[in-house]
């Protein structure tokens, strides 16, 4: 059958949106059955998954490896570093971090884990030091082991960029039959409801801050306009390419993000906010072991279940989308430049977020006595906008958030889409415009329908329930990548290069 | 190759049996017969070299070179001991033993495969003790090891002798290299084929990916195969974690083994 991957996936979102319509309810209570199954008894494993990820990444740059290029050996890196790293931030944590920025210290602050006493110092350096480890190297050590896999295969090797290439070492040619298109078509449905409620809820969030700083109304219908906006001008991004349209969008991003920073660094508690800065990096390096692995199953587990093992399940989630749109604007860079890069630059940038936006609000409740933490707790949509209200020029900050969100969530779904158009396409590196736009539009109109039948937290449990064979699927990633590059160093591999056999093989 | 063997005994096999098992490494042209027994602490060293002698002289009388030779501590350590200080190759009688005693005490067998600087013939339920070897499976991975048991294959040549070839791989880890990796091997399976011609009048080669161990024991029981000829690569992580291949499948098959380290 032709396009097995493309129908197949097509046909198990429809079917699920089509369930989210019916009944909203059953979505639920299957998908909250499923995640919470998952989160009680495999939990343990997110986390030690995480760290072991972190561990290979930091091994392998260092390695005997870290020197073999993502390419052919004269190939060189297809985009500028600024380039490079804008669209690595954008497509890994965009409207996330805007959302988040302020209303996760905010609540870790008011509701920490139990051994913790809420609302005091102690509260608000936790708050910092898990806002920062739940942004930081971990997901993006997932995000490389998925990445680095794709980019070595394809580059390296000649493959299709798909994840079901990487399995190659170990499944051989079944990888273009069943075994290979379940790989795949988990990657499309893991992708397709991530972006979907990562969208809807950038959509909720737009809707809040128009609604804050310009009054117009925060009705489903608003919502509903924003989507479909939103939709017009990424389907426009993507018809153009991913040179033009998506690094355009992601250096936009940059700059727009920059520009927020500076500002409210300037206008902002400045020292008080590098002291924030100083001091949760201190303590992130300090206690980063403790947290990789700490789990909390005397005191505290609920709050461990709820906030770490959740991201770390979404984050893996995730990765196949970030995996594969990282992989395709990596070609030409050696393995430890990628590693190094994507390790460092993007969290620490996160880092600066962080401080900054989470550092002035915690400087409101703490030192203003600005009872921000209980509105951030309950509508985290707009809390980054009320913080900025107490800011000069809250106004202004207000639109450029906006600003940045419209192009945060364009961008995200124009990458996604071309992500999803390769997935679905064998892995073309020029998927076609009809299966773009298909899934654009099936992308928002999932979007757009589970946020009016309320299904739309349901869809993101059922992303995070597919994190768990995704867990599985990239240890045997790590495991055939370390084959692959044994081979490589031994010199048991040909490149296939204008048919020049330029290694002779040894058995 | 063969001309000098140790043999192991416990001294309460029948005499029956230690005839065959000498009659049988008689066929591998082996002059002399070196006959062990390891004894244990509470053992009577005396005794048993007395009845080991009075083996030894039967023997003699059957027209069999065989000397003896008592000696005490850790049997595969004492056997391999023995077998480097006489130059000889070893000759050991594999036993069945059940799964719990095997993973608890493990075995002499394995033991000695594991320590052994010499080669090693572990004889199991194939060929029968009348039987000779017919039927061999020569597993190869071309590295030193497998071309240092190469002279012992053609030492096992015997009239109507059929040899299999075999090389179990690692896949490449991509599909171009992959079929470059295969048409190199099934070359060079051409070129050894070619050059066992001469020795047996039956040679087929055969090629495939996996797990060498399982693939070996699996292809073995397939071809019903009196003996597997392997080589034994002394280094990694892997094999001194699981074992080496011969080690690993030692338990699993009814061919017997001969181990070249």
């Amino acid at each position: 059958m032709k396009d097995i991957v493309f129908r197949f996936s097509l046909i198990i979102v429809l079917a699920l949106v089509a369930l989210g319509i019916i009944s909203p309810k059953l979505l639920n209570e299957l998908s909250t059955t499923i995640h919470s199954s998952i989160i009680n008894n495999f939990g343990w494993g997110y986390l030690l998954a995480g760290f072991i990820f972190l561990v290979f990444c930091i091994l392998l740059a260092f390695s005997r490896y870290g020197s073999i290029k993502l390419g052919k050996d004269d190939d060189q890196p297809e985009y500028s570093y600024f380039g490079w790293f804008s669209m690595l931030f954008a497509a890994g944590m965009g409207i996330g971090l805007i959302f988040w920025g302020v209303s996760e210290p905010l609540s870790h602050f008011a509701n920490p884990p139990e051994q913790i006493a809420g609302g005091t110092g102690a509260a608000a350096s936790f708050a910092m030091r898990y806002s920062f480890f739940h942004w930081g190297l971990q997901p993006w050590a997932i995000y490389i082991v998925m990445s680095l896999s794709i980019a070595y295969f394809s580059f390296r090797r000649g493959m299709p960029p798909l994840i079901s290439s990487c399995f190659y070492p170990l499944l051989g040619e079944k990888i273009y039959t069943w075994p290979g298109y379940i790989i795949d078509i988990l990657a499309v449905f893991a992708t397709i409801f991530g972006i979907a409620t990562s969208l809807g809820l950038g959509a909720l969030q737009i809707n809040s801050g128009l609604e804050h700083v310009y009054g117009l109304p925060g009705t489903t219908t608003s919502t509903m306009v924003i989507i479909a906006v939103v939709t017009v001008l990424f389907l426009i991004s993507s018809s153009t390419g991913l040179d033009k349209g998506i690094q355009l969008l992601s250096k936009s991003n940059m700059m727009l993000a920059a520009i927020l920073l500076v500002f409210m660094l300037i206008v902002g508690p400045t020292s008080y906010i590098l002291n924030v800065f100083t001091s949760t990096l201190g303590e992130y390096a300090n206690d980063l072991l403790k947290m990789s692995l700490e789990v909390n199953p005397f005191q505290g587990y609920e709050w461990t279940k709820s906030w770490t093992l959740f991201y770390w399940a979404w984050w893996i989630a995730w990765s196949p989308f970030v995996g594969l749109f990282v992989a395709r604007i990596s070609r030409g860079r050696t393995i430890k430049e990628f590693i190094l890069g994507a390790l460092l630059v993007p969290t620490l940038l996160t880092f600066f977020w962080f401080s900054i936006f989470g550092g002035s609000a915690l400087f409101l409740q703490l030192e203003q006595g600005v009872q921000v933490a209980q509105a951030a707790t309950s509508d985290v949509s707009t809390a980054l906008f009320k913080v900025f209200s107490y800011y000069p020029l809250g106004d202004v900050m207000s639109t450029v958030a906006i600003l940045l969100l419209i192009v945060f969530f364009v961008t995200s779904a124009d990458s996604a889409t071309f992500v999803l158009g390769m997935m679905t396409s064998h892995g073309s590196m020029s998927p076609p415009l009809s299966k773009k736009m298909v899934w654009g539009f099936t992308q928002s109109a999932v979007a757009a329908i589970l946020l009016l039948s309320g299904g739309l937290e349901a869809l993101q449990k059922m992303a995070i329930a597919a994190a768990l064979p995704f867990a599985l699927v990239m240890i045997l990633l790590c495991y055939n990548l370390l084959v692959a590059l044994n081979q490589e160093f031994k010199g048991q591999y040909y490149i296939n290069k204008n048919d020049n056999i330029s290694n002779d093989i040894k058995m | 190759m063969f001309q000098r063997v140790v043999m192991p005994l416990e001294l309460n096999e029948p005499f029956s049996e230690i005839k065959l098992r000498c009659q049988f490494v008689n066929q591998l042209n082996v002059k002399n017969i070196y006959l062990l027994h390891i004894t244990s602490e509470n053992d009577n060293t005396t005794r048993s070299k007395q009845q080991l002698d009075d083996i030894a002289m039967i023997l003699k009388h059957l027209g069999f070179n065989v000397q003896t030779e008592v000696r005490g501590g850790q049997p595969a350590t004492g056997i391999c001991q023995t077998a480097k200080e006489k130059q000889s190759f070893i000759y050991i009688p594999g036993k069945r033993k059940n799964l719990l005693s095997a993973t608890l005490l493990g075995s002499t067998t394995n033991d000695v495969l594991r320590l052994t600087t010499i080669p090693v013939l572990v004889h199991k339920a194939r060929p029968a003790l009348k039987d000779t070897i017919k039927n061999i499976l020569y597993a190869t991975d071309f590295k030193d090891a497998a071309q240092r048991a190469l002279p012992y294959v053609k030492d096992l040549a015997c009239a109507g002798g059929k040899l299999n070839v075999l090389h179990v791989g690692k896949r490449a880890a991509d599909p171009f290299s992959e079929q470059h990796r295969r048409k190199n091997v099934m070359d060079k399976i051409k070129l050894l084929t070619k050059d066992l011609e001469t020795h047996f009048s039956w040679v087929e080669g055969k090629e495939d990916v996996g797990t060498p161990s399982n693939y070996i024991a699996k292809y073995s029981e397939e071809i019903q195969a009196d003996v597997i000829v392997l080589g034994r690569y002394n280094k990694g992580l892997t094999q001194k974690i699981l074992g080496s291949t011969a080690e690993r499948i030692s338990g699993k098959v009814h061919s017997s083994i001969l181990l070249i380290p």
